[in-house]
């Protein structure tokens, strides 16, 4: 400290002082140079931006797109005197067009802010706040026929999303209503049951030239083909599109033969798109037989980040005997999962860890897939194992009982044992993403849950500390 | 993957002591081009004789730094406002026998709704705020589910746990006793979540988080007291033991049983504080909240 103060600059300390003092002055020296005070020039200012946004007679509308990746929407608005804001967009087919209200006020710059929820939050919240959708914007420029807003926070260091309203006549409102419901029509055919999960091209004489599987995601409006390569391996293609009055766009076009597939039309009656592209014929449907390559595309059904608590549609039970103090739980380690340790059981010689964590109910189907990280404190000395394990019973389910480390209730099928023979240094000690295949169902799709069992035959010997995290359900939605 | 944080702190601004700052947009609210609507009028109404804001259009400035969340859903505005009404305003009235005078003056001056939790880019979320004593923020109102009862719990375990903060900061609560029970149970700062309820029970706290304080650990027990019935809390908080057996859990039970005698002992000291201090019966308090949210 005293070298600090020691080597301060006093000429730096002056400056500083300076500018404290004349900074908060500033504002006094201007109302010397203008005719009217700040505060009343600044209202002045943003009433003439409330008015102009009020004058468009039939509301503005505009395409946005919130980053340079996300897909461009249609949106109407129509800012009333009594500082209410309709919107009508395609955004989730209008679900989210939601009655809110407006401000027009100064924060650093002269901002429009849309204060309740509404399409615009339903982008900014996309993704958790990663698709950069706004709703505060700052003004550029503001005439009877143009109104420039720029993104407040989704700067990205590099650029803002401008968003230009021009004037609306009545057919825009109208149009993007009509727009709502063949989007809602398209995007139900992303689904079971209508579900596209098709993607091939033809020639001329209906002689199939590529054969892939494709499911889409409405949200994101992404879509995935996969098909097989030359040497039989799956090879997946990403897609982004964006929806057009007549079908979808592709953002980048599918390359075929070295000819460039984009614009899809839709056919609501036979629930397809279809190309013509490039001399081809190009469909993604459902109607079709199912693609005869073994790729599959497979969708999350769900996928649990144990956020803040484990939900209480987990179930948590300690068996281990004689029973220790802790169970698996959820902690904030590593920015929030769920956790176990030896502690399960009391740790004298003998006594046994069989610690459980049990996902809720899930419709589980053959080549379906169980995600998950894992990770493993220090295994030099301790070492840990995992069980994934599977009860096919569903809502009816037998979990084990409490106190008795033998006891797997009606778990009975044993999906991946990791480190079975507790060998030190073989559990993993980086997070590691595990799957296990569903296969063998006899039923399927089966009401299941899956169960995670941290298991030590003698925690007086073995068992450190494993963490469990992000368990996920993949599946084919479309078989 | 999310860090989870129940911040309840005092935030102060200061600046050139100009009237507005950087942080704080002007509110136009209170400006010629305020419109009331049909929402802020049944607000206004309903809370004014709390001498409340209820602050539902989003404001940066209510939105803690480097943190992001999206406003209330107009649907859910009213709803809320009721559900406080019926679940906290009601329930501190009916327990100091219809008197409201205690609620009028503790309540929080201003109620900040907003519809998600704040998020920030690390991944961290905070639920509940309270910021010096008179402001509360109510997080993730667009969840609002009235058959969700394990939601309205919840919510209103953080409410009530920032009002025994308000009632603490301004009434101020006696911790003698509460460090002679369990002074050196309290956690080192942060850990407190690597703590399960049962560790929590063992050092005389309801949960882990009122491990974490003193002062937390008698707001944990005031919310606790008032979201719980009677038979809920002492199942999970009272010894009913006579004795334990002699076997491998000997040590587990003795020390969970010493730890819900504390528990036992807090809880007399906080019914005892909220009558003598406030005339408020925090049982009552908890009948009628219970009764309000079946």
């Amino acid at each position: 400290m005293k070298y600090l103060i020691k080597n301060i600059n006093p000429f730096i300390v002056t400056v500083l002082i300076a500018v404290v003092f004349f900074g908060c002055e500033d504002a006094k020296e201007d109302d010397d140079v203008f005719s009217t005070p700040i505060g009343e020039r600044v209202n002045v200012q943003l009433k003439h931006y409330i008015e102009t946004l009020q004058s468009a007679p039939q509301g503005w509308k505009l395409s946005y797109q919130p980053n340079a990746e996300a897909l461009e929407h249609n949106i109407y608005l129509q800012f009333n005197p009594d500082l209410s804001l309709e919107i009508i967009s395609d955004i989730n087919a209008g679900e989210v067009d939601l009655p809110t209200t407006y401000r027009v006020s100064k924060s650093q710059l002269p901002e429009l802010v849309i204060e309740s929820y509404s399409a615009f939050h339903f982008l900014f919240e996309a993704n958790q706040f990663e698709l950069k959708g706004e709703f505060e914007f700052n003004f550029i420029s503001v005439q009877p026929d143009e109104i420039i807003l720029k993104s407040k926070t989704d700067a990205d260091g590099i650029q803002s999303t401008i968003l230009t309203l021009t004037p609306a006549n009545i057919e825009d409102k109208e149009r993007i209503k009509n727009f709502q419901t063949y989007v809602k029509a398209l995007e139900n055919d992303f689904s079971p049951p209508y579900c596209f999960r098709i993607f091939k091209v033809v020639d001329a004489n209906n002689q199939i030239l590529f054969d892939g599987s494709f499911v889409g995601d409405k949200g994101l409006r992404t879509g995935t083909v996969c098909y097989l390569d030359n040497n039989n391996e799956q090879q997946n293609i990403e897609l982004a599109f964006d929806l057009t009055e007549q079908g979808l766009t592709l953002v980048e076009p599918f390359i075929f033969g070295e000819k460039e597939i984009q614009s899809f039309n839709f056919n609501a009656q036979s629930n397809s798109l279809t190309s013509n592209d490039g001399g081809y014929t190009t469909i993604i449907s459902y109607e079709e037989s199912p693609s005869s390559n073994s790729c599959i595309v497979l969708s999350t059904l769900f996928s649990e980040p144990f956020t803040s608590v484990i939900p209480t549609d987990w179930d948590t039970v300690n068996a281990s005997f004689p029973i220790g103090t802790d169970f698996f739980r959820w902690t904030n380690d590593y920015g929030g999962t769920t956790t176990s340790s030896y502690n399960a059981a009391s740790g004298s010689l003998g006594s046994q860890v069989s610690n459980w964590l049990i996902s809720p109910v899930i419709e589980l189907k053959n080549n379906d897939v169980i995600g998950f990280w894992v990770l493993g404190a220090d295994q030099n000395t301790y070492a840990d194992r995992l069980e994934v394990r599977l009860s096919t019973n569903g809502e009816n389910s037998i979990l084990p009982q409490l106190n008795d480390s033998q006891d797997v209730g009606d778990f009975q099928t044993v999906l991946l044992d990791l480190n079975p023979n507790e060998m030190t240094n073989t559990f993993p000690t980086q997070w590691t993403w595990t799957t296990v295949n569903i296969s063998n169902l006899t039923t399927s799709p089966v009401s299941s849950r899956i169960a995670f069992r941290h298991r030590i035959s003698d925690a007086y010997i073995n068992g450190n500390l494993i963490w469990v995290d992000q368990i996920t359900h993949f599946s084919n939605i479309c078989e | 993957m999310k860090k989870i944080i129940l911040i309840l702190s005092i935030l102060f601004i200061t600046s050139c002591n100009e009237e507005e700052s950087l942080k704080d947009p002007i509110s136009l609210n209170d400006e010629e081009f305020y419109v009331e609507n049909e929402i802020d009028a049944y607000l206004n109404e309903l809370f004014e004789p709390y001498n409340t804001r209820i602050i539902y259009k989003y404001a940066e400035g209510y939105i803690p730094n480097a943190y992001k969340a999206v406003p209330v859903k107009t649907e859910f505005v009213k709803p809320m406002a009721d559900l406080i009404v019926k679940a906290w305003i009601e329930p501190f009235i009916y327990g100091a026998d219809g008197d409201d005078s205690f609620i009028k003056r503790y309540f929080p001056s201003e109620l900040v709704l907003v519809g998600s939790a704040f998020f920030n880019d690390d991944g961290t979320i905070v639920l509940g705020v309270a910021e010096a004593g008179v402001r509360v923020t109510v997080t993730e109102v667009n969840n609002f589910n009235l058959e969700d009862k394990e939601w309205i719990k919840r919510l209103f375990r953080t409410l009530t746990h920032e009002f025994a903060h308000i009632v603490d900061q301004n009434l101020g609560f006696d911790y003698t006793n509460f460090y002679a029970l369990s002074g050196t149970d309290y956690t080192s700062p942060g850990s407190w979540s690597n703590l399960s309820p049962a560790d929590a029970i063992i050092r005389g706290m309801v949960s882990p988080y009122g491990t974490s304080a003193v002062s937390e650990d008698f707001a944990e027990l005031v919310a606790y007291i008032i979201t719980n019935s009677e038979e809920d809390f002492k199942d999970n908080f009272f010894d009913d033991t006579l004795s334990c057996p002699i076997d491998s859990q000997y040590e587990f039970c003795i020390n969970t049983k010493e730890g819900k005698r504390r528990i036992e002992q807090k809880y007399k000291e906080v019914i005892e504080y909220f009558n003598n201090i406030a005339g408020i019966d925090l049982l009552k308090v908890r009948d009628k909240f219970l009764e309000n949210t079946q």
